[in-house]
């Protein structure tokens, strides 16, 4: 096994290759230290990467679930070591597949969609915090952007942070990853930006969803390597621009059952229009939010392990039919009102399943932490519905029929009957006095509320 | 049934990166152990190109002898996981020529080296002088598109080898940059081809592994100092 010395002394024992790129190496040494091995080791490096480090050193990166830098390599060697959070992978594993294997079975074993869904969704987070901050990656990839090992967590952590920025227009040595670089960087029009970042999430996200690189379409997967130059460049159409068939691809998973209408719409904007105009492209932030939504629209199967967008006649990997499905439609209550205005965000309820309802969907206003549950659920088709507060405020639940509402006070549960295919039961997530999210539910295919 | 709209998808196949070993099987290698070694050398490279899970690249390997049958395609290029190796025996003279030829002509062939993929390396390994007419067909290979692109390696094993036979590996390299390598011993070679394994390993793992620049040969002189 190899090992390698800090700038301390301090020997380190690359135990685990978690990622590489086009500089060079990331591996792990032991369980919270990881470092990174460039492939050049000429004095010039050494000395550039030591400015970096110095400049990353000055970002404000508090609490944010980036590896901060901690000790250069000592020579021969260059590169530096950084915090490591223990049994992580690089995303690129759930991107490109074994060779030979079984797509639709393999896709589920490395945690299917909903679990892709919520690892961009987080991955997202993290980039549109760094640039409400100003501060640029400059090189997302999926080779450094770390994820629980284990399919049942969804923890983000990017690592690789020499490469941060702050915000800058101007061309520079700055560095990209074959695939994922803006083409406008790639041609040295414009330096590193959010923007540029922005290009490379949305292709790891369409590469982790689909399976696909959305410029690599048939004809230049089947030529020369050196094709791909000019496909990644932006000289090509998208692989699904909707008028333009010049780089079609058959591979990949069908775009409809892995990427919302949402996702679809931010895709197109990204590679069709932004390709050449950066300013089209969505933004991370707008991929989270559309991230999160998706991710909550996923509905386990109920004959294969499989997870699928809500609403699909029948489940897209299995083809068993699905039973008639419950969707959660978060509303804004108005004091004073009788109706909600239109729902804003929309949740898939699983029958016999517990259901967590966090901050983001439930509160009005952003919450330190969006993932802190407030409420869970659980419906059993014809019989109950039930309602647990693990919020810090009061619910509320209330009949369509009439009554008085039914209080739900922070630690404890509820349980009311359902008899009706569709419980006609709200739950209220403030009081009636105050503007509150309010959730109602409606049976998908029946249009009956 | 499963949803028609999810017929067999299949995920774009990773691009080859081809290993081509020239062997010398003349009678000479079955001294001093040559051939055990070589035979074990490259049956160990091709297991660890299998256990290599690589992003952008699937190593492939093929395996040509050159002796006393003439030149022949011990092991036809594929993917490491799919090979199962068999020992190469030593007989015969040190055809080199037909050798460059077969493998200038596996090199020209869309379907054995697909237009996909990654630039070939080509590893010659030889213990004595060729006889017969190589040169007019090194020159063959050299200019040919992907010969001449070729990352061209090459090692001379044991006692028998002198300056004249190096000058030979030098010719087939091209390559001022690159020399070739004396293995005196047999146990050598397997060095070798650690260190070969270790630089298209690490070309199959990086991002871009058209780029041959950064083969490290000071690790190479590691292994064998």
């Amino acid at each position: 096994m190899r090992v390698v010395k800090d700038e301390h002394g301090r020997p380190l024992q690359l135990t685990r290759l978690l990622g590489t790129g086009g500089q060079g190496e990331v591996w792990a040494a032991g369980d919270r230290v990881a470092v990174k091995v460039l492939r050049v080791r000429t004095r010039r490096a050494a000395e550039r990467l030591r400015q970096r480090l110095r400049t990353v050193k000055r970002l404000d990166l508090d609490g944010l679930a980036i590896s901060r830098p901690l000790a250069m390599l000592a020579e021969p060697d260059v590169g530096y070591t950084m915090e490591l959070l223990g049994d992580m992978t690089a995303l690129r594993v759930l991107a490109h597949p074994p060779p030979r294997t079984d797509l639709v079975d393999w896709y589920g074993e490395t945690g299917g969609l909903r679990r892709r869904l919520r690892l961009l969704a987080r991955a997202a987070d993290v980039l549109a915090a760094l640039h409400a901050r100003g501060i640029v990656y400059g090189d997302p990839s999926p080779g450094n952007m770390m994820a629980s090992s284990s399919a049942e967590h969804s923890q983000v952590w990017l690592v690789d942070a020499d490469n941060l920025e702050v915000e800058s227009v101007v061309p520079d040595e700055s560095f990209t990853t074959p695939g994922y670089g803006a083409p406008e960087v790639v041609a040295g029009r414009m330096g590193i930006s959010s923007l540029s970042d922005a290009h490379a999430f949305a292709v790891i996200a369409f590469e982790l969803l689909a399976l696909v690189h959305p410029f690599l379409g048939d004809d230049v997967q089947d030529g020369a390597p050196e094709d791909e130059e000019r496909a990644f460049a932006g000289e090509l159409p998208w692989i699904d621009d909707p008028g333009d068939d010049r780089n079609r691809s058959s591979y990949g998973l069908p775009r409809r059952a892995v990427l919302t209408p949402g996702l679809l719409a931010l895709a197109e904007r990204t590679f069709g229009a932004g390709r050449s105009r950066p300013a089209e492209r969505a933004t991370v932030a707008e991929w989270r939010t559309k991230l999160q939504t998706a991710a909550d629209l996923t509905l386990t199967c109920a004959h294969c392990p499989q997870t699928f967008i809500v609403g699909a006649a029948a489940c897209p990997w299995c083809g068993a039919g699905t039973p008639r499905q419950l969707m959660g439609l978060m509303h804004l209550a108005v004091p004073g009102e009788e109706t909600y205005t239109a729902p804003r965000d929309g949740l898939a309820v699983p029958p016999r399943e517990w259901l967590c309802v966090t901050a983001r969907t439930a509160q009005l206003a952003p919450d330190a932490d969006q993932d802190r549950p407030v409420a869970w659920l659980w419906w059993e088709p014809g019989s109950r519905l039930a309602v647990r507060n693990r919020g810090r405020e009061p619910l509320w639940l209330s009949r369509r029929t009439g009554g008085s509402p039914r209080v739900v006070e922070p630690g404890g549960e509820l349980t009311v009957p359902v008899y009706e295919e569709v419980p006609e039961w709200s739950v209220h997530f403030g009081h009636r006095s105050q503007l509150h999210r309010v959730l109602r539910f409606r049976l998908l295919g029946t249009g009956r509320t | 049934m499963p949803d028609p709209l999810m017929a067999r998808p299949s995920a774009p196949p990773p691009r080859p990166l081809p290993v081509l070993v020239l062997a010398d099987v003349s009678g000479s290698m079955a001294e001093a152990g040559k051939i055990d070694v070589l035979n074990r050398s490259v049956a160990t490279m091709i297991r660890s190109f299998a256990d290599e899970d690589t992003v952008r690249g699937e190593i492939t390997v093929g395996v040509v002898t050159f002796g006393g049958g003439g030149a022949a395609l011990h092991q036809p290029p594929a993917p490491a996981a799919e090979v199962v190796w068999e020992d190469m025996l030593p007989r015969g003279r040190t055809p080199l020529g037909e050798a460059l030829d077969l493998v200038n002509g596996l090199l020209a062939d869309e379907n054995v080296i697909s237009r996909r993929a990654f630039t070939p390396t080509l590893v010659l390994v030889s213990d004595g002088l060729p006889n017969d007419d190589w040169r007019d067909a090194l020159e063959r290979l050299l200019a040919s598109p992907r010969g001449g692109k070729a990352v061209r390696l090459a090692v001379g094993v044991g006692q028998d080898m002198d300056e004249e036979a190096f000058d030979v590996l030098r010719a087939f390299i091209d390559d001022p940059v690159i020399q070739p390598v004396r293995a005196d011993e047999a146990h050598l070679l397997s060095r070798y081809f650690s260190w070969v394994t270790m630089s298209v390993t690490a070309r199959a793992r990086s991002d871009r592994p058209n780029d041959t620049s950064h083969m490290s040969f000071d690790e190479l002189e590691d292994l064998l100092g």
